[in-house]
């Protein structure tokens, strides 16, 4: 059991430690990818596609419609 | 309605407040006209208050600080498949709420106004510790976890600049605590995060069908059973409304302890019981109209959103106080029609809007946790564009996960941390006034009125729990003792 949760709150810190040298977009394909495929979903294209369709949703509405800065790639 | 439609997303999105939602739309505002401008904010004020709601019912998430009393039974009614009914009862109570604050802000804004003036630091020292003897009742089956919970949140609420002599207090050289840590990151971590890492731990997923799915608004039976807390919860978020800074965390907590005193079905709070649902959503919406009394009589705002509201009147020349009735009584009255259609407008797009919510949540397990998780990373960022405060959500959440392995309510942390500040500042702002004396308390009548109601409070809780203790204790078990 805490090995499971351990899993989830690793993928946290993970992303903590990525998002300002990577960005937003790609460090929230990645939280997804990793969710999806350690709760059992499996790699595929399903899960791929999801990944970033669903950063790319995030990225969207919290930078352009709620006009809100996410990290950007490198810092930047 | 745009307002509206615009307040329930931003209520809805943890991390995006009412006052976000309502700063994001100011500059938009500054080239229409006044009446329109006012109405728009407070629209988006009145949405945002209602959308906190829907995520703490659908995924554990209150997603404002008052909404975090409805995700005790809200939420547990999402579990057991009713999660449609818990959002039809929260609109429903929410819309009556909402028109109930308005009739008393329209008839009662000058009775009201003097009610606020009255309150002293003491009185709100003593109101704070009314708000937290509530803690007695929501202790659950331990009331020493409750107290040790509650002490936890207290703790929370002391880190940060001093709130007399500005010193900095457990920050441990991190400038991103020096204004204290957020209640919301707290309730995040608490209730989603932890919640997860639950979810994660747990192989079958307990997810709502059928019925569960649809949005269902409260048919005869039930209205007539939500009538009692939706009286309750719309004459404490009156009252409650009208202070500045108490706000409609306390008037949520305080409106669902007293339903659950008062209900004939004591037993189903805590276990999704509807008017668990109904008496802090009700409380919380009046809290959005009442909230308006001291913005506008007296240009003095009670939380961010009002004081976002007041930029917005200052900004088009209007002046708060009594001039403003008289000078500008079109543009009052353009308010109270603009609000009115806002709450009425919560209805319409409440059942536009709830279904696809109730959609989103019934997808596959592994498909929601990883979309909550990626949510609760945007929206906490988006606070104060902090990493730091994302780090504090991850672990607050470990915190909470363990709490829930060692059975540790997390309400009374709640309540800890979101009244922590008001008590201690209030408290200690009247020992500066008195010379530290501590008579000052009782010598100032509303707060010896309200030392007595908490006094009350605490022991009918407090016997009642011991009426259970004994009973179960003489039917063998003892749960409910301690």
């Amino acid at each position: 059991m805490l090995r499971r949760a351990g899993g989830v709150l690793g993928i946290g810190i993970a992303y903590l430690l990525i998002v300002t040298t990577v960005g937003y977009v790609i460090a929230l394909i990645m939280v997804l990818a990793a969710m999806l495929v350690y709760l059992g979903e499996g790699l595929n294209v399903q899960v791929a596609l999801v990944s970033i369709g669903g950063a790319c949703f995030f990225w969207v509405l919290f930078e352009y419609f709620l006009g809100i800065s996410m990290p950007g790639f490198w810092g930047l | 309605m745009a307002g509206v439609g615009w307040g329930i997303l931003g209520g809805a999105l943890p991390g995006i407040s009412p006052s976000i939602a309502m700063a994001l739309l100011l500059p938009l505002t500054y080239g229409m006209e006044p009446g329109l401008a006012i109405v728009l904010l407070a629209s988006t004020y009145v949405g945002a208050e209602y959308g906190g709601s829907i995520p703490a019912i659908l995924i554990n998430t209150p997603g404002t600080n008052a909404a975090a009393a409805t995700v005790l039974d809200g939420y547990e009614m999402q579990r057991q498949g009713r999660g449609g009914e818990a959002l039809g009862i929260s609109l429903y109570s929410g819309v009556l709420g909402g028109l109930f604050g308005l009739t008393m802000l329209i008839l009662l804004t000058e009775q009201l106004a003097e009610v606020a003036l009255a309150f002293t630091p003491m009185a709100y020292f003593s109101l704070g510790l009314l708000g937290l003897s509530v803690i007695v009742s929501l202790s659950g089956e331990s009331l020493l976890k409750g107290f040790a919970a509650a002490l936890f949140g207290l703790m929370v609420a002391t880190v940060g600049s001093d709130p007399i002599s500005g010193v900095s207090r457990f920050t441990y050289g991190q400038p991103e605590l020096l204004d204290g840590i957020a209640p919301i990151l707290i309730m995040v971590g608490l209730f989603a995060v932890s919640e997860l890492l639950r979810q994660a731990s747990v192989p079958v997923w307990d997810k709502p069908m059928g019925e569960g799915a649809r949005l269902k608004l409260p048919d005869g039976p039930m209205r007539r059973r939500l009538i009692k807390p939706q009286l309750l919860g719309s004459v404490i978020g009156t009252v409650e409304g009208v202070m500045p800074g108490a706000g409609g965390t306390i008037a949520s907590f305080m409106s669902y302890n007293e339903a659950r005193r008062w209900s004939k079905n004591k037993d189903e709070f805590g276990k999704g019981s509807p008017e668990g649902v109904a008496a802090p959503e009700t409380a919380n919406n009046t809290v959005a109209s009442t909230a308006l009394v001291p913005v506008l009589s007296f240009g003095i705002p009670g939380s961010n959103s009002a004081a976002i509201l007041l930029g917005g009147l200052l900004v088009h020349g209007l002046l708060p106080g009594p001039r403003l009735f008289e000078e500008n009584s079109g543009i009052v009255i353009g308010l109270y029609t603009g609000l009115f259609v806002a709450t009425l407008s919560l209805l319409v797009l409440g059942m536009l809007i709830l279904p696809v919510c109730l959609w989103l949540v019934n997808r596959p397990k592994a498909y929601l946790m990883a979309f909550i998780y990626a949510l609760i990373f945007s929206g906490i960022y988006s606070i104060d564009q902090s990493l730091f405060d994302l780090g504090l959500v991850l672990g607050a959440g470990t915190v909470g996960f363990f709490m829930r392995l060692a059975g540790f309510p997390f309400l009374p942390t709640v309540l800890g941390v979101v009244l922590g500040y008001l008590v201690e500042s209030n408290f200690r702002r009247s020992l500066v006034l008195s010379g530290g004396d501590y008579a000052i308390f009782l010598e100032d009548p509303i707060s010896l009125g309200l030392l007595i109601v908490a006094g009350i409070f605490i022991l009918g809780s407090l016997s009642a729990r011991m009426w259970v203790g004994w009973r179960s204790l003489r039917g063998g078990s003892t749960s409910g003792l301690v």
